[in-house]
């Protein structure tokens, strides 16, 4: 009973992602061809290539994976090595990392219209859209960064202090290296969440996809490319579907990357 | 210490990446309703290839918003797709670009080609629910548009209708949108710019404009002034610029008519009043 | 030992760290901020089920009535699949399999929502309608993955000698399933839910591409609904004055709801399961 019940939900569920990855190919392959990543949009996206939207999406999911690492870093050590004396600070802390990284993107892309593009003038542009990804990002890179830091025990901490390296190059030679493969996964995991993400970039960088001159022009990301052509664009549903495609073949690479980190993370510790 | 190298380094490439990315180039900004922008981000193309060193950046975000901007001078100029108040008005250069009308329009399927302003009431305000009494079959997706856009405005005063008595299927933005969504409902009615529309019907969208109370929706009686519900599309300056007189010359000129035709809008120098 | 770089080098973490953990606080307190302003001015209109901002009135329950909605019913449907599927693949399935299987949720949990969107607007909209039923599909699709990796991880907390204490006592294996490891397991499973809802209940684009966007009570499965993140991305471009104000309003409530969900889920999941006597 137990078996049939838990075996047909398998079913259904991964019945469905056999059906999903099937209409994708389906329906975006035929758009594939020699020079769709390094052709321009024509016609608001329904015919040519992606390349000002490869171009946006590069400038806006590394700038922004950039700008939130030395605050996402900053806070794990400070969490894990700063507060260890003060366990109960490092807990409110750590709490509240993880409900921040809950905060819906859309809420975020409100706020960052209002702080970056009418607040310093940005208006629609890949920077406010790179900054609000920032708000978004650091929570969630400082919580996957805080495991790898967790994971290195804490006997490597004291012989390094008995052997009197100081507690600056036991964390630069020692700790980070030691965490390092879930440092590196917590990176991937942020640019996987950068790259699908939309509602945020929809209310700051915009839906253009004229290719950006500078940080200061506006850009599609992949995903916004995918919404905006599925929402706005009669007849776009085609080149919606190679979009996505493109972005499908992303996220299995990037999928790819992170369990071979993880697996290494595991190995480490 | 490979790491914070590597960190460092990374940080580094990231910091030159943003200044070679931003220039020093002046650029002309331009906010407001999304149902001109379209003649904007054509112009703004050309001229940009005539003329390099000017940058002109189209964003969209509405009629009020794009007024609002211009009056604020935040911006180098604002596009609005219906009257301005006098108080709007008041202080800024306004001149009208194009006429264009709202029109309703319904999907090829729907046999019906042209509607009376009784049967829009009809069917806007929940009194009809299946196109079988008007002589087609099928339940009705009334499409209607979000809060804040002047289409809906004009398409409210126009017809005299209170927004919170409609009673909608499907709520969405821009005009496209509209396009869209009509495109892919047989028993779809929606409104949205008669430009935009005679623009998808020329791109092969399976859509079609209904004739309103016998006038057929079209850029002539859209020019003649017979289409009844017509409306100005404007662009306003707080202030003349070189790059201003540029853009408004172009606009006004040979160039900026071919613009309008492509986008199927009335260039406001040819249109009646 | 000291060298003097170490110094500003911990000052710069503190800096980094407090202004990273202080970031998103600060949003939310602005939020607050504006919010507690547009309250001030008209708290009773909040409460009215009309939505037509620019006619100045702000009842946000028809949103508050969809974003609940679409979430609640899309974990009604996500959590019996994805707990079949979650003890399938831990308690019936060759490990090959699960290997497999864990790629592949892996890569659905991380597919961008907008991906379900379009498969939506194709798949859901011509059949159902945009309506609170395609808002419920789309969330199912997007949830349903994220909702068995969380399941599948609390079932691999469960102590080792749980599953041969209950076969000792005689007990058939669907028997120590239901009766022992659900039950041990059920915090963990709770907090797997509420982490799901909270991402159900913030999704914005997916829904906003099948749901209607009408701010109808959703009073049924065909009603063309509207939610508080939709709302955000229709109308906040096009909004000003107090229309703006409202929508940091809405902001707000759609933060506390992910905000509450996530800190339940974050409590359970810290608490024991206790074995039924």
């Amino acid at each position: 009973m137990t078996r049939v019940a838990s075996w047909t939900a398998f079913a259904l569920l991964f019945g469905f992602f056999v059906f999903l990855v099937a209409d994708l190919v389906v329906e975006g392959a035929p758009g594939l061809y020699a020079g769709y990543l390094t052709d321009a949009a024509r016609d608001g996206g329904r015919a040519g290539g992606i390349a000002p939207v490869v171009v946006s999406t590069l400038v806006l999911v590394l700038l922004s994976v950039l700008m939130a690492l030395p605050f996402a870093l900053g806070g794990a050590i400070m969490c894990s090595e700063l507060l260890a004396k003060r366990p109960g600070l490092s807990r409110a802390f750590r709490r509240s990392y993880d409900v921040m990284a809950a905060v819906p993107s859309v809420a975020l892309g409100l706020v960052g219209w209002m702080l970056f593009s009418e607040g310093l003038g940005l208006g629609f542009s890949l920077l406010s859209g790179c900054l609000t990804l920032v708000l978004m990002l650091v929570p969630i890179m400082t919580v996957a960064f805080l495991v790898g830091l967790d994971s290195v025990p804490g006997s490597l901490r004291e012989a390094c202090l008995t052997l009197g390296v100081t507690r600056w190059q036991a964390l630069w030679l020692q700790i980070l290296p030691a965490a390092r493969p879930a440092l590196l996964a917590g990176l991937a995991l942020a640019v996987g969440r950068a790259t699908a993400e939309t509602a945020a970039l929809v209310l700051t960088s915009g839906i253009s996809t004229r290719m950006p001159g500078s940080v200061l022009d506006p850009g599609a990301s992949l995903s916004v490319h995918v919404y905006h052509l599925a929402r706005d664009v009669p007849g776009g549903e085609a080149r919606a579907y190679t979009a996505a495609l493109a972005l499908m073949i992303i996220n299995v690479a990037l999928h790819m990357g992170l369990t071979r980190l993880r697996r290494t993370a595991h190995v480490a510790v | 210490m490979k790491l914070l190298l590597g960190l460092v380094g990374l940080v580094a490439a990231g910091v030159l990446v943003t200044t070679a990315m931003a220039d020093s180039q002046s650029r002309f900004l331009i906010t407001g309703s999304s149902t001109v922008a379209p003649i904007l981000q054509l112009a703004s193309e050309r001229i940009e290839a005539e003329h390099p060193g000017l940058l002109i950046d189209v964003q969209t975000g509405g009629s009020s918003r794009g007024i609002q901007d211009a009056r604020a001078g935040s911006v180098d100029a604002g596009m609005a797709s219906r009257d301005l108040t006098p108080e709007e008005a008041a202080g800024l250069h306004v001149v009208p670009l194009a006429y264009d009308g709202v029109a309703l329009i319904a999907n090829t399927a729907n046999p019906l080609t042209s509607i009376t302003t009784e049967q829009v009431a009809d069917l806007y305000l929940d009194r009809v629910n299946d196109w079988s009494a008007f002589g087609g079959s099928g339940p009705v997706t009334v499409v209607h548009k979000a809060e804040g856009r002047a289409t809906l405005e004009v398409f409210l005063k126009h017809f005299g209708f209170d927004n919170k008595a409609i009673q909608a299927d499907v709520i969405v933005g821009d005009n496209a949108q509209g396009v869209r969504m009509v495109a892919n409902d047989p028993n779809a009615i929606g409104y949205v710019s008669i430009g935009e529309a005679l623009h998808a019907v020329e791109n092969g969208e399976p859509i079609r404009l209904l004739a309103l109370d016998g006038v057929e929706a079209t850029l002539e009686t859209v020019a003649d002034g017979t289409f009844p519900v017509r409306r100005t599309l404007y662009i306003m300056f707080p202030e003349s610029t070189g790059a201003s007189e540029t853009l408004l010359d172009y606009l006004r000129g040979p160039a900026g008519r071919r613009i309008m035709d492509e986008l199927s809008f009335v260039p406001a120098a040819t249109g009646t009043p | 030992m000291t060298r003097p770089g170490s110094r500003s080098g911990w000052s710069l973490v503190w800096a980094a760290g407090l202004l990273g953990g202080l970031l998103v606080p600060t949003v939310v307190l602005y939020l607050l901020w504006e919010g507690v302003a547009f309250l001030r001015g008209s708290p009773a209109a909040l409460l009215g089920t009309d939505w037509y901002p620019t006619q100045g009135d702000f009842g946000i329950l028809p949103l508050v009535g969809g974003t609940l909605a679409t979430s609640f019913l899309a974990l009604l449907v996500s959590v019996p699949v994805g707990l079949g599927a979650a003890v399938a693949l831990h308690f019936h399935a060759p490990a090959r399999m699960r290997d497999t299987a864990d790629a592949v949720l892996g890569v659905l949990g991380g597919t961008p929502s907008v991906v379900f969107g379009l498969f939506a607007t194709v798949w859901f909209v011509p059949h159902l309608g945009a309506s609170l039923a395609s808002a419920v599909l789309v969330l199912t699709c997007m949830v349903t993955p994220t909702f068995t990796l969380l399941a599948l991880a609390a079932l691999r907390q469960l102590p080792r000698d749980l599953m041969e204490a209950g076969t000792t006592l005689g007990l058939k294996r669907s028997q120590v399933i239901r009766r022992l490891a659900l039950v041990v397991a059920r915090p963990q499973l709770a907090a797997a839910a509420s982490f799901s809802l909270a991402r159900c209940l913030g999704e914005a684009l997916a829904v906003e591409m099948v749901c209607g966007n009408v701010a109808n009570m959703p009073t049924g499965l065909s009603v063309p609904v509207r939610t508080l993140t939709t709302t955000l991305v229709q109308e906040f471009d096009y909004a000003m004055g107090e229309h703006r104000t409202a929508l940091h309003l809405v902001a707000l409530t759609v933060v506390l709801f992910a905000a509450a969900a996530t800190t339940l889920a974050i409590r359970l999941s810290n608490r024991r399961g206790e074995v039924p006597a």
